[in-house]
Parts: structure tokens; C-alpha cells; sequence
């Protein structure tokens, strides 16, 4: 087991090796200069100095010392916020982030996987097609719109929730609501096909021919075997939802991670989009490896061949 | 995944009786889209001359109403007169309606942005389909027909890209794509960069699509029938065209209809950062992201937030209903009998 | 003898595209107690569907039952339950606790993720509480019985570990681990090689001599029939064809579809010549022949058919069964003409399909033939 998750490891580092070149590539072909940027009018010579601090005028060396410092936790400066390095910019934001994609993803297992279920055992009746257009009206808002939408109603007119910003625990609900709706609509499909998949096996005979209620066919044996792609989705489903919240942030005004992906590519600030992809795709690789083992544990036809 | 002649068997269209009869509501969906397209395109001629038209006097932020809030002959400086004349008896009738869904804060009319942004919008996501098709579909099936060591490169190729993140893909390659195009067009920029907006999306949303195929592919060549004619003798290409190329045609119009609404949802998301289709072009993404913001300032102007997001909404909803049906119509477990129901 | 289990008239249907197909039709079994009864027939004659209709585990939609009731005698006083209208509550205590059934594929059927253990245990707790300890305890010794090797390691052990064999033996242990009254085999050991599956069946038998189980066996295995089971019900296209005493059956077979089966079965002390075989295929339940199910491949239809002067033969037959002549036969056609030859004494019956005659003690066969 130990060398699995050691191998595991391992290709978790060239991955993310991989997506460091590949952003890396893509951002120093890309026109443009973050230090020449409207707001901040350097003199030339200031600017000349600063190239030369970051190495801007060597690309491999950058790319070198940039992932050295990734390395021991500096992730340089950023060209966007005068008085911040990335550094201090993602200390900051990161833990905002974590705690708000995690209770979305929490909240949409949480739902997604009942109502998935629910769907695949009542398939084609009533309950079905409810589920299935609540999933589908998930997948069709845009989430500044349920974002905007839920704001008004419990923000604005029922006050049940503060408007905006973040730091108590009634910040958490509405935010955490928007974020996981995608998620529970991709969820719900998920445990549907799995659960249609397993509804049909011998195994389910052979549990009622047992006694076993219905009920515990279902949630006990069916959902055990079809439980099993949710679960290699959250890997990148926390990874995204950590990191892609940035609608959510401007919405709620959340000062999260995901505001700072964006900034840092519409302004072009190569460090902080090197530091934002690093951390993202640590994240991924992290969880993918958290669901890795989870998933030996859970289907123990896997661990013996991984 | 079964072969599209399960569902496209008995001719075209018995079979697509057959699909309407089991999922009316894709029927629903296809019969509400179909009316919007027509919609748009009929009044293309009008929206054209009105979806700019600013009334900085009473029209702005004019709440809608049966009777039009600007004067008839709105100030039109870069057109000749004898061109006004002509689209002004051309829309008689068609400006009567200009404040029936309102006007924004810039006092133009919300039905005739509404309108083209549909239209726009659905442009964006077939746009973005056909470029997530064609690379896809491409490198699946590269990747399926020759598999070995190329195979597994490919896939781990599509593997990395799985792991950046998406938002940020789309936002770096709509500014990587932006000069080369601009300098192509020249000063046609506007256009261009509805061009790039789609093939920045369509160039991240090829993946999924990559895989279904190279899966569907690594699947039909052990076939019994492929491997048949192959016995028979007969050629790569022969192969390729008489027997993969017609089964990939379900999963690929399937997941390149589910790319649509994918990039319409994307294409809101950078008109809600600012970066989406440029100004004055509307799209339904902008619409709805201007409601948003005129909304968050005063909740008063509800028009603006309420007409747009129905139309991105129901829009969404009936590329989604339709994907879905025809998703579960290639899926035959979705039909096995079980006793649990 | 006492029944344990009665199947009186049991009708099940298969609805597709509006159609009914009649998958199991009229058809009564009886299983006394402490007997071994196999059901035998080829594949897709309906003998699964008929095991499965004892525990209501056939998934409805698409299956429905037409007709018939199942009674389980199960208490000292004679009384009896009919399986197929008691509540899904008192149909489950009935499940696993006085009627256990195994399966055909022991991989598919065992719960991939699940311990042999775990399942076993389940077993237990779903009919009574036992700690789980005991119940561990208890899992241990029923593998034991089964004859694995090494139980205490093995009740660990998940079934894609487990060879197909122990595997089934698992499947046993689990079947048989609340002692239940009736036991029901569906093919138990068609998907194993022929050394377990007699090692499999012996231990069936020793079981049943310990306590007393009564089987029902489903197979197409006539081999394993004639050693292991006391009485046949053959079953052809979704109805009984005959039954008799094992040995009855293999001294005197009357049906020609049972005669068919036994002649293409190899025996070690038989005739070294080819084997033979029925011609054709079981037919399809959308379109069951008229008359007679079994005729379009019977040989004795055709022996007889041959034997008859034509002009003895009608001119009209009843292609739909309704009891009227309604296709005229065309003399000049030579399809016809043999058609006509074969189809007075089965397919032109306006009564339909042969009902059960008695052939002696015991003995029943469907036939319009056989005297």
C-alpha cells in the first residue's frame, strides 16, 4: 500500500511538473507586460531594474528560480499588488477558499448522492423526473444568477443571511449553496448512471433473496459499488471548487482564492499565475491521492492491482 | 456505450418519433428552441437597427411598457439619411415594440439586445461545439486507431490538461489569441474576438470529448464486425469509413450537443469578468451579468435582471433536456429491468 | 409424503412493447419434504423464472404473474402461505430464513466489495440479532461446513479472491447458515468445472442428510439429475412436459422431448456413436408454435406425420388457435404439402397445447402422441 501511494506520489509531481511548464510556456508567449500596466506608471529605469530583480529578461532562469522558491514556499512577488508577494496573497486567501469548497462539495455529496440514488430506483416515475429537472435547472444557471438570486431573497428581503462578506459563520450558508449547486447536478448524474449500472446485478438478487429489505439493497449494497465514480470525482470536484469560486467571491465578496486566478490572468502577473496554477494543481493532485486511497479501501478489487 | 444504429435505426425519422414519444419533454425543449431561433432570425432585420440605439433622455433605465419610450427618430449620427428612412418604414411596426421588455441604463432597448444576444450566444456554443469536435474527435480517434505508445501519451497529454485550471486556460488563451487575430482582421476586432471567445472555449472543452471517442474507438475495433472486414481484406480506410466513423456519430453529436450549453454558461462567466463578447455586441451572458450589476445597485430595475437570465435559463435548460434525452436514449441500462423499482 | 412447496398453476408473463409473452404457463411443481425435485430444460425454457417467481425475485416490470399460487407449507400444523400475495414483510421473513436460494454465477452474485464474511453474517442479522462476535463465530463455522480450508483467514477474504468453486461453496454457507426448510438451487453448478460440480453436489447431499433440507434443482445438467435428484419435472417452452421418479424417468422416458434430452446426453456406459441432438432451438415466447409447443422439432410428429395416408390429412388447419380451420392447405404448394403432413395430430389441435396425462404411478407426460 505504501508503495502504491508512494508511486502515486510520484506521478503526482510530474504532473504537476508538467502543468507548471505548460502554463509557464503560455504565459511568457503571451503580448504583453504586467509592469506596464495603466495604473502603475514606473519610470523606465525603475522598470529596467525590476526585470532585471526578477529575472525577467531570462526565461529559464525564472522558470528556475521560480519553482526553486515554489519549493521552500516563496512564490516571489507579484506585479498587481504593490505591497504583497504571492506568498502572503495565497496564505490569506487559501484557508477562505478550503473552508468554502469543501462545505460545497460536502453539501453537494451530501444531496447530489440521495437524490441520484432516489432517481435511478424510481427511474422513469415522478420522483425521477423531479430529480432530473432539478438537476438540470443546476446545470442551467450560471451561478452569479443563483448567487445574485439567493442574495436577494435572504440577503436583501428575508435578512436571514448578511449581505456579504466573510468571517462569521453566517457568511458560510449562502456562498457554500451557490458554489455546490453545479456540483450536486453532476453528482446526482453520477450516482444515477453508477446506481442504474449496479441496480441490475446479480448481487441485489441475491441480497433479497437473503431478507434484505429494499432499503438496505439499496443504500447498503447497491450504493457501496455505485458510490464509487462519485467518489474519484471529488478529487477534481474539490480541487475546482476550492479554487473556481471566483463568481461566488465577487458576488458575496468573499476574499477567496478564486478572485485572484482571474486578476492575475487578466493582468498578466506571471508569478502570481504561476503560484495560483501551482496551487491549484497541488490541490488536485492531493485530493486525487486522498480519493486514491479511499477508493483501495472502498473497492477492494482495485487495491490488489493498482 | 452502444452504437448510434441503436438509436438511429428504421430511418431517421420513425426513429425520431420514437424518441419524441418516450421523451416529450426534449420534444418540449426542441419546439421552444426552434421558436427562439426563429424569433431571433425574423427579427434580425430590426434588432440590427435597434440594438445600439441609445436614448440617453427618457429611455434610460425606462421600465417595460406597451408603448414605446423613445421618440420614433432617434438620433442616428452615422447613418445617411435616405438609410434611416428605409429602416424606419421597415420597422414601423417593429418599433412599437422597443419598451416591451424595457430599456437598460443606457436607454437601449432590452427586447432588441435580447433578441441577437440569443442568437450570439447560441452562435458562441455551436461555435465552441464544432472546434471541441473537430480536435476531439481528431485526437480520439488518432489516439484510439493507432494506440500503443502514442496512445498513452495523448491520453496523458489530455490527463495534464484535465489538471489545469479551466477558467484560467480560457481567460490566457483568449489574450494569447487576441493580437494574431487582430492583426489578421484588422479593424474588424469586434468580430474577431467573438471568433477568439469561441475558440478559447471550444480549445478547453475538447477533452471530454477526446476521451468518449478514443473509448468508443479502442471499443468498435474489437468488434466482431470490424474484425470481420478485416478478414475480408478490406483496407484502413475502408474500415475507418464504413464502420467506425458512422458508430461514433451518436456519443459525438450527443457530447457536442452538451458542449453548447457548457459554452454559453462559460461565455456568461467572462461577460461577468468584464472579458466576454465586446461591447455594444449583446450576448445573453452579458445581458444577464449587466442585470446582475444593475440590480446589486438598485434592485428596482428587476427588467433587466429578470428577462435576460429567463432567456439564458430556459436557453440552457433546453440544450440541456435535449442532450440528455438523446444521452439516455444511446444508454441501454437505462432501461434494464430491476428489482428495486 | 408431505409437500413442502407447491406451484399450482403458475402463469408468468413478460411484457414488451405492449405484448404479453407467457414465459411460464400453467404449470405445477411439487417438492416434498426433505426430496430433491430438479426442474430440468434448456436454456431460456423458463425454469429460472419459475425459481425465481418462489421468492417474487423476478423484476416486475417486465415480468408479471398471471395465474397460480405458490404455497410454502412451513408450520407443524399443515398450514400454508401463498408466496406470491403474502406482504413484502412476511415474504422477507420467508427469504433467507425458511427458503434460501443460490445462483448460477457465484462471481456476479456475491457483492463485489463486500467480505465473504460480511455477507455471510447479513445473512444472520437480517432475521435475528446476534452480536458480532458470534456472528463472526458463526460465519467461521458455516465455511467450515462447507469444507473451505483455512475459514478463519478466508471469511476475510473478498469473492474476486476466492476460486469458483469456494466461491459457491460461500454462496452455500450463506444460503444454508439459517437452516432454512427449502432450498433453491438455480443451476448451481453450471458456471464450474466438472470435478467441483460434483464435489458441490455431493455436499449438497450431505447437507440435506444432516438436516433434512428439502432442494428444488434447477439444471439442464441430466447427469447430475439422475444422481442427485428423486423426482423430474422436464420443462419445454415455458410448460411441463413430463415428470416422474428419477428412475422412471431414465427407464421409460415418454415425452419425445424428454427421449431428445437423454439420447444427448453423453454416458460413460452408453454407445460410443455420435451424440445426437434436437434439432432447432427453444422457441421464441413471442411467437410460441400453435398446438403443441414442442412439434416443429419433434421427431415423433414427424415419424407419425410421415406414417399417415395424405388424404387422411386435413385440408384446413387453425394457424391462430381459436378453434376454427382458418388457412386452406394448397395442394400444389410442397411446402404446404409437408407442412400438411406434419400438422394433424400436434399443430392442427384446436385445443392447443397437450395437458399432463398420467402414465402410471407418478408418471406424467404432455404429449397428443404418446399412448
Amino acid at each position: 500500500m505504501i508503495a502504491v501511494i508512494l508511486r502515486r506520489l510520484m506521478l503526482g509531481v510530474v504532473t504537476i511538473a508538467c502543468v507548471y511548464t505548460l502554463t509557464f510556456l503560455m504565459v511568457i508567449t503571451i503580448p504583453g507586460n504586467p509592469l506596464r500596466q495603466s495604473d502603475r506608471n514606473l519610470p523606465p529605469e525603475a522598470e529596467q531594474a525590476l526585470r532585471v530583480r526578477y529575472n525577467m529578461d531570462n526565461n529559464w532562469l525564472y522558470f528556475r528560480q521560480f519553482i526553486v522558491g515554489a519549493v521552500h514556499g516563496d512564490f516571489g512577488p507579484t506585479f498587481t499588488y504593490a505591497d504583497w508577494t504571492c506568498s502572503q496573497i495565497i496564505a490569506d486567501a487559501l484557508p477562505v477558499s478550503v473552508v468554502l469548497g469543501f462545505l460545497a462539495v460536502l453539501f453537494a455529496v451530501v444531496v447530489g448522492v440521495p437524490l441520484g440514488v432516489i432517481s435511478a430506483v424510481k427511474r422513469g416515475g415522478a420522483l425521477d423526473l423531479a430529480s432530473l429537472s432539478l438537476v438540470l435547472t443546476c446545470m442551467s444557471l450560471p451561478t452569479f444568477v443563483t448567487g445574485s438570486g439567493l442574495l436577494i431573497v435572504f440577503g436583501v428581503y428575508l435578512q436571514w443571511a448578511p449581505v456579504g462578506g466573510w468571517g462569521t459563520v453566517a457568511h458560510l450558508p449562502l456562498p457554500a449553496l451557490t458554489l455546490s449547486l453545479p456540483f450536486i447536478a453532476y453528482i446526482a448524474r453520477l450516482t444515477r448512471a453508477g446506481m442504474l449500472d449496479v441496480l441490475g446485478s446479480d448481487f441485489i438478487r441475491t441480497a433479497l433473496a437473503k431478507g434484505v429489505s429494499r432499503q438496505s439493497a439499496v443504500w447498503n449494497h447497491a450504493l457501496r459499488v455505485a458510490f464509487l465514480p462519485v467518489l474519484s470525482y471529488l478529487g477534481p470536484a474539490m480541487a475546482q471548487a476550492m479554487t473556481g469560486s471566483f463568481v461566488v467571491e465577487k458576488v458575496f465578496g468573499v476574499p477567496g482564492l478564486g478572485q485572484h486566478f482571474v486578476n492575475a490572468a487578466l493582468n498578466l502577473d506571471a508569478g502570481l499565475i504561476l503560484a495560483c496554477v501551482l496551487v491549484y494543481s497541488t490541490i488536485l493532485v492531493a485530493f486525487n491521492l486522498v480519493v486514491d486511497v479511499l477508493y483501495g479501501w472502498l473497492d477492494p478489487r482495485i487495491a490488489g492491482a493498482v | 456505450m452502444p452504437s448510434a444504429d441503436t438509436i438511429f435505426s428504421g430511418g431517421t425519422l420513425r426513429s425520431m418519433r420514437r424518441l419524441g414519444k418516450r421523451y416529450p419533454s426534449a420534444v418540449v425543449a426542441a419546439i421552444v428552441l426552434f421558436s427562439m431561433v426563429t424569433a431571433g432570425a425574423a427579427s434580425l432585420p430590426y434588432s440590427v437597427r435597434w440594438f445600439n440605439v441609445q436614448d440617453l433622455g427618457a429611455g434610460i433605465r425606462h421600465a417595460p411598457s406597451i408603448t414605446p419610450a423613445v421618440p420614433e427618430e432617434p438620433y442616428l449620427p452615422d447613418r445617411s439619411d435616405l438609410e434611416a428612412t428605409e429602416l424606419g418604414a421597415l420597422g414601423g411596426a417593429a418599433y412599437r415594440l422597443t419598451s416591451l421588455l424595457g430599456h437598460d441604463d443606457l436607454g437601449r432597448s432590452l427586447l432588441y439586445r435580447l433578441l441577437p444576444g440569443f442568437l450570439v450566444s447560441l452562435g458562441i456554443g455551436l461555435g465552441a461545439a464544432v472546434m471541441a469536435i473537430i480536435i476531439g474527435v481528431l485526437w480520439g480517434a488518432v489516439a484510439g486507431l493507432i494506440g500503443g505508445r502514442l496512445d498513452s501519451l495523448m491520453m496523458r497529454v489530455v490527463d495534464v490538461l484535465y489538471g489545469l485550471p479551466y477558467i484560467l486556460m480560457v481567460i490566457l488563451l483568449k489574450i494569447a489569441l487576441t493580437r494574431p487575430l487582430t492583426s489578421l482582421l484588422g479593424d474588424r476586432t469586434r468580430y474577431a474576438e467573438v471568433l477568439i471567445l469561441f475558440i478559447a472555449i471550444g480549445g478547453v472543452s475538447w477533452l471530454t470529448m477526446a476521451r468518449v471517442v478514443r473509448g468508443q474507438v479502442l471499443a468498435l475495433r474489437n468488434r466482431a464486425f470490424v474484425e470481420a472486414s478485416r478478414l475480408c481484406g478490406a483496407g484502413t480506410w475502408h474500415i475507418l469509413r464504413r464502420h467506425i466513423f458512422p458508430n461514433l456519430a451518436g456519443p459525438v453529436i450527443v457530447y457536442g450537443l452538451l458542449v453548447i450549453p457548457q459554452a454559453i454558461l462559460q461565455e456568461s462567466f467572462l461577460s461577468f469578468l468584464g472579458i466576454g463578447v465586446p461591447q455594444p455586441i449583446p450576448s445573453l451572458g452579458r445581458l444577464a451579468a449587466d442585470g446582475v450589476e444593475a440590480v446589486n445597485a438598485f434592485v428596482g430595475f428587476w427588467w433587466l435582471l429578470v428577462f435576460p437570465c429567463a432567456t439564458l435559463v430556459v436557453t440552457l435548460l433546453a440544450l440541456n433536456i435535449i442532450g440528455d434525452a438523446l444521452r439516455d436514449a444511446m444508454d441501454p441500462k437505462s432501461r434494464a429491468a430491476s428489482l428495486l423499482a | 409424503m408431505e409437500s413442502i412447496l407447491q406451484i399450482q398453476n403458475l402463469g408468468v408473463s413478460f411484457r414488451r412493447d405492449g405484448k404479453a409473452m407467457p414465459v411460464v404457463d400453467g404449470m405445477s411443481l411439487h417438492v416434498p419434504q426433505g426430496a430433491t425435485v430438479a426442474l430440468v430444460g434448456e436454456s431460456g425454457c423458463g425454469k429460472s423464472v419459475t425459481a425465481l417467481s418462489v421468492l417474487r425475485l423476478v423484476p416486475r416490470p417486465p415480468a408479471c404473474f398471471e395465474s397460480g399460487r405458490v404455497l410454502f407449507h412451513d408450520s407443524p400444523d399443515g398450514g400454508a402461505v401463498d408466496l406470491l400475495t403474502i406482504s413484502e414483510r412476511d415474504l422477507r421473513r420467508i427469504r433467507g430464513r425458511r427458503i434460501a436460494m443460490i445462483f448460477q454465477e457465484p462471481m456476479t452474485a456475491l457483492n463485489p466489495v463486500m467480505t465473504v464474511g460480511q455477507q455471510i453474517v447479513e445473512a444472520v442479522q437480517v432475521h435475528r440479532s446476534i452480536d458480532r462476535r458470534a456472528a463472526r463465530d458463526l460465519a467461521v463455522e458455516a465455511l467450515r461446513s462447507v469444507r473451505i480450508d483455512d475459514p478463519q483467514q478466508r471469511v476475510d477474504a473478498y469473492p474476486h479472491q476466492l476460486s469458483g468453486g469456494m466461491r459457491q461453496r460461500a454462496m452455500i454457507a450463506m444460503a444454508l447458515i439459517c437452516e432454512p426448510a427449502l432450498l433453491i438451487a438455480d443451476e448451481p453448478t453450471t458456471a464450474l468445472d466438472p470435478t467441483i460440480q460434483l464435489q458441490l453436489l455431493t455436499l449438497l447431499k450431505e447437507m440435506q442428510r444432516q438436516s433434512g433440507l428439502s432442494i428444488l434443482l434447477i439444471t439442464h445438467d441430466l447427469g447430475a439429475v439422475r444422481e442427485f435428484a428423486d423426482y423430474v419435472y422436464v420443462m419445454y417452452a415455458g410448460r411441463i412436459v413430463e415428470q416422474a421418479p428419477v428412475d422412471k424417468l431414465y427407464a421409460n422416458p415418454l415425452h419425445p422431448y424428454t427421449q431428445g434430452l437423454l439420447r444427448c446426453t453423453p454416458r460413460l456406459d452408453g454407445p460410443r456413436d455420435r451424440l445426437e441432438v434436437i434439432p432447432g432451438t427453444v422457441p421464441d415466447f413471442s411467437q410460441l408454435p400453435t398446438g403443441c409447443r414442442f412439434h416443429p422439432r419433434c421427431q415423433l410428429t414427424r415419424d407419425r406425420a410421415a406414417e399417415t395416408p395424405e388424404e387422411a390429412l386435413p385440408i384446413r388447419i387453425d394457424t391462430q388457435g381459436s378453434g376454427r380451420p382458418d388457412r386452406v392447405i394448397d395442394e400444389n404448394d410442397a411446402a404446404a404439402r409437408v407442412l400438411r403432413r406434419c400438422v394433424e395430430p400436434c399443430v392442427g389441435q384446436p385445443s392447443g397445447a397437450p395437458a399432463l396425462q398420467s402414465f402410471g404411478p407418478d408418471h406424467f407426460a404432455a404429449c397428443w402422441l404418446v399412448e
